[in-house]
């Protein structure tokens, strides 16, 4: 298959795991970014997009707490500039932005250059981390019956075709390198009409949506096995939330002593 | 502040919206006209929604006639526990798609242990939904966990979690009167409402409990909050026989039950606070969803043709009731103690009415939707809402089926190739409430929402008062609206044709609004159509709006920002559930007669 189990569950980091479920991940992830001061709206998302990943057994929360090591607090540092023009595909340099905050921006762009499912469009994002997240933002659009395809990387080479007929294809041996370094990334909207359902062809194998589908419904009935360290830093950073209560708010609350005994 | 309802379902819903009242909407006010629904600016207002009481839809009333209608059956299948209540008790619910079974744990705990506060770590008793056969292994698993609640951890075989204290005004003599061979009196019974109350109802992959994907997925439940709903139900049961069974280990020779009468009058206690009220904003599309399945059914009733007598009949016998049901409805805050007032005075009133000039106006064409209109000149929003709640009642077989759409799949999406006129346009047309607003007027941003460190739960502070502000909760949708408008105007005119795309790749700060706002603006209940941040901002109209939904009444407010209820008052035990009196409960009244005899609903 030349993909990963469900990540953690073997323990990579030599550690213990914890089991979560599913929202666990999703309201630590959204609070551990919301905290760091993620634009709203790109949290949620980012959030949503670590648990559509580790549920499917790709590196979501190492790439999340990747990109919010990184990340200073600059809301408008999420901001993509063009670069330079090419011919018929608009370039976004990502200056080492992950695609754990960025995916969305850029997944919208190119179903706005295409303009409706079967146009097409292509981008190009130089030097774009963790670029699994481009999947969770593409996979939105695949439902709604968009064909797109992702590639980045070398060697190996990483492709996926989201949409009708083939939703989710990956290839290539995602084992051994699960977080890649900042990439260049292409995306493409494909027509109907274009040869991508065959899937890709890559040399470490593939996964269907079936695969991937498998593993959420595991993941969803057995929760999600995730290294102690890696939680505990998600945890670390989902306080940052957290307000003191003032005695006023402690005051007004429910359940003060003298109104609980009845 | 305690007991929320805390199972949130973020993005794991299915169903459909109702969506029938596209293009039917009025825009004439607060009654709905003949087969019309009413208009979001009358009904999302905060105080109208405030003012909400249960109707036939709501998920309570939903789960007892489900459960009627598919013969669920009942269980007790283990009942250990000592003279101080320690032990453990295992109910098993029957059903067409399984079964599941309430695991109950009773602790023995000193009265000065006892606090209804989340941060307590102990309580009377706790509470865990499961489907996982209860052997010893599972008994004892869970036994390590229940009972330490957000310490603990539970699988994905549990749907919730949940734990009670006892009512320290209450349960104590009813245990005394039982163990003395007499039934309690039942104007305590009244006064207070329940045995125990809960004070943390906990959902939706908290602790470890199931995912609500995959408690869906499993097939027994489908509704919202409907495996909560259900482990309230059970409570109630363990409560009358905790009851039961202290008084016979008190008093063997003496000792008897709990009449049928009494258990009637008795329900579940709740205290619910601000941690369920930033729900309603944060999950909009179902909340509109619920608004939208109550506004149809009312919308629905009001373009019948002809008020078939019986329903007439039916309306009348309970308007009756609630007249009854205002009056037992008791509370020590101000605020609502004069809009019961006022309802103590107006629904007699309006229910004298009716057979005079209402009869015959209920008899002419479309008369539900001329007696709204009219209720809606007469009475205050609290007595419309009631009036629109009971003309429900009448007609399950005409709105029923809505209870079938009040699960949607969540989440708020960008329309990236929207052009920046047509967003414009768009807010102009939807969100006009939002830009009538001055945010930068003194009070207008007076609170903030933010998350407690204490309590892990969503708070309200004072801006320039309380800390917290620079981590603000997005409640302030009708100010982030109007600012996304204002950043918006000036771009439209230079570039109209500008997509939303391109907007917010320069202002990704800009995309939870852009989102909110491009995917709620069909959906016309979904957005509160009031300032949720200022000074006049009354939260616990909030709770009052979810939890009318959810069924709970005698609404109690405590202060502006916490509430009691009774669940489940006057509903049928489930030794004596079936299909005639699983429906039959709605605004329950009892004739307290001289002690101790009760009689009712």
């Amino acid at each position: 298959m030349g993909l990963p189990g469900v990540y953690g569950r073997a323990g990579t980091g030599g550690g213990g795991t914890v089991i979560v479920t599913l929202n666990e991940l999703y309201r630590e992830s959204q609070k551990a970014l919301a905290g760091s001061a993620m634009p709203a709206g790109l949290d949620s998302a980012a959030a949503a997009g670590t648990v559509w990943l580790e549920s499917r057994g790709l590196p979501g929360l190492s790439s999340l707490l990747g990109a919010l090591e990184c990340w200073d607090g600059d809301r408008s540092a999420a901001a993509l500039a063009d670069g330079p023009p090419g011919t018929g595909t608009r370039c976004l340099e990502a200056k080492g932005r992950s695609a754990a905050v960025v995916a969305p921006l850029v997944v919208d762009l190119l179903i706005a250059t295409a303009g409706e499912p079967g146009g097409a469009a292509r981008i190009e994002v130089n030097e774009l981390g963790d670029p699994w997240f481009l999947l969770p933002a593409a996979h939105l659009y695949g439902r709604e019956g968009w064909r797109i395809e992702i590639e980045w990387g070398e060697a190996p080479l990483y492709r996926a075709v989201l949409g009708p007929g083939c939703d989710i294809l990956l290839s290539a041996d995602c084992d051994a390198r699960p977080s890649p370094g900042p990439c260049r990334v292409r995306l493409a909207c494909l027509r109907s009409s274009d040869d991508a359902a065959s899937g890709p062809k890559g040399p470490g194998g593939q996964a269907s949506s079936e695969d991937l589908e498998a593993r959420r419904q595991s993941a969803l009935r057995l929760g999600l096995a995730v290294e102690d360290d890696l939680w505990r830093r998600l945890v670390s950073y989902a306080r940052r939330v957290l307000v003191p209560s003032s005695a006023e708010s402690r005051r007004r609350g429910a359940g003060v002593v003298g109104t609980e005994r009845a | 502040m305690t007991g929320a309802m805390t199972g949130a379902m973020t993005g794991a819903m299915t169903g459909a919206m109702t969506g029938a009242i596209t293009g039917t909407m009025t825009g004439m006010g607060q009654a709905p006209g003949p087969g019309e629904a009413r208009a979001p600016e009358t009904v999302m207002r905060l105080e109208r929604l405030g003012c909400f009481h249960p109707t036939r839809l709501s998920f309570m009333r939903s789960l007892l006639r489900r459960m009627a209608r598919e013969h669920w059956r009942f269980e007790r299948q283990r009942f250990d526990l000592d003279e101080t209540g320690d032990g453990v008790a295992v109910y098993a619910v029957h059903t067409p798609a399984g079964s599941v079974r309430l695991v109950a744990f009773g602790h023995a705990i000193a009265d000065h242990q006892r606090t209804d506060r989340v941060i307590a770590e102990q309580w009377d008793a706790t509470f865990v939904l499961t489907s996982a056969e209860a052997d010893d292994e599972t008994i004892a698993r869970l036994a390590a966990n229940v009972p330490r609640q957000e310490t603990g951890r539970c699988s994905a075989a549990e749907f919730v979690l949940s734990r009670a204290n006892k009512s320290m005004r209450l349960f104590g003599s009813v245990v005394e009167s039982l163990a003395a061979g007499r039934q309690p009196d039942p104007r305590s019974l009244l006064e207070v409402g329940y045995l125990m109350r809960t004070t943390a109802v906990y959902g939706n992959g908290k602790f470890g409990l199931s995912d609500l994907a995959n408690t869906f997925a499993q097939g027994l439940f489908s509704r919202p909050f409907e495996a909560e709903m259900l482990i309230v139900y059970l409570i109630r049961e363990f409560t009358f026989d905790l009851a039961e069974h202290l008084a016979r280990t008190r008093s063997p020779a003496t000792a008897v039950r709990l009449s049928p009468d009494a258990k009637h009058m008795l329900g579940i206690g709740n205290a619910t606070g601000l941690g369920m009220a930033p729900f309603l904003c944060s999950h909009p599309q179902l909340i509109g969803c619920w608004i939208d399945a109550r506004e149809t059914a009312l919308a629905r009733v009001c373009g019948l043709e002809r008020a078939d007598p019986d329903a007439i009949a039916r309306f009348m016998e309970l308007l009756d009731r609630a007249v009854r049901h205002l009056a037992q409805w008791e509370t020590s805050d101000p605020r609502q103690h004069a809009r019961i007032e006022v309802l103590r005075d107006e629904i007699p009133a309006f229910g004298r009415w009716v057979p005079d000039g209402g009869r015959g106006l209920l008899a002419g064409p479309h008369g539900w939707a001329r007696l709204a209109e009219e209720a809606a000149g007469r009475l205050s929003p609290e007595g419309q809402e009631l009036i629109n709640s009971l003309m429900l009642e009448p007609h399950g077989a005409l709105v029923d089926d809505l209870e079938d759409g009040l699960a949607v799949e969540e989440g708020l999406h960008v329309d990236p190739a929207m052009s920046l006129a047509g967003l414009q346009a768009l807010i102009e047309r939807a969100y006009g409430w939002a830009l009538d607003c001055d945010y930068e007027a003194p009070g207008a941003q007076h609170f903030f929402w933010y998350v407690s460190e204490e309590k892990l739960e969503p708070r309200l502070g004072e801006r320039g008062l309380d800390p917290g502000a620079d981590k603000e909760l997005p409640i302030g949708v009708g100010r982030d609206v109007k600012r996304l408008y204002e950043v918006l105007v000036p771009l439209a005119a230079e570039n109209p044709n500008m997509t939303v795309a391109e907007l917010q790749l320069a202002r990704p700060d800009l995309r939870r609004i852009l989102a909110r706002v491009q995917s709620l603006a069909p959906q016309p209940y979904a957005e509160i159509r009031d300032n949720l941040l200022g000074r006049d901002l009354v939260a616990v109209d909030l709770l009052r709006c979810k939890l009318a939904t959810f069924g709970a009444s005698k609404f109690d407010p405590k202060s502006d920002r916490w509430t009691r209820i009774n669940m489940y008052q006057g509903a049928p035990c489930f030794d004596e559930l079936n299909v005639e009196n699983s429906d039959d409960w709605a605004f329950p009244a009892f004739t307290v007669g001289p002690a101790p005899g009760v009689v009712g609903p």
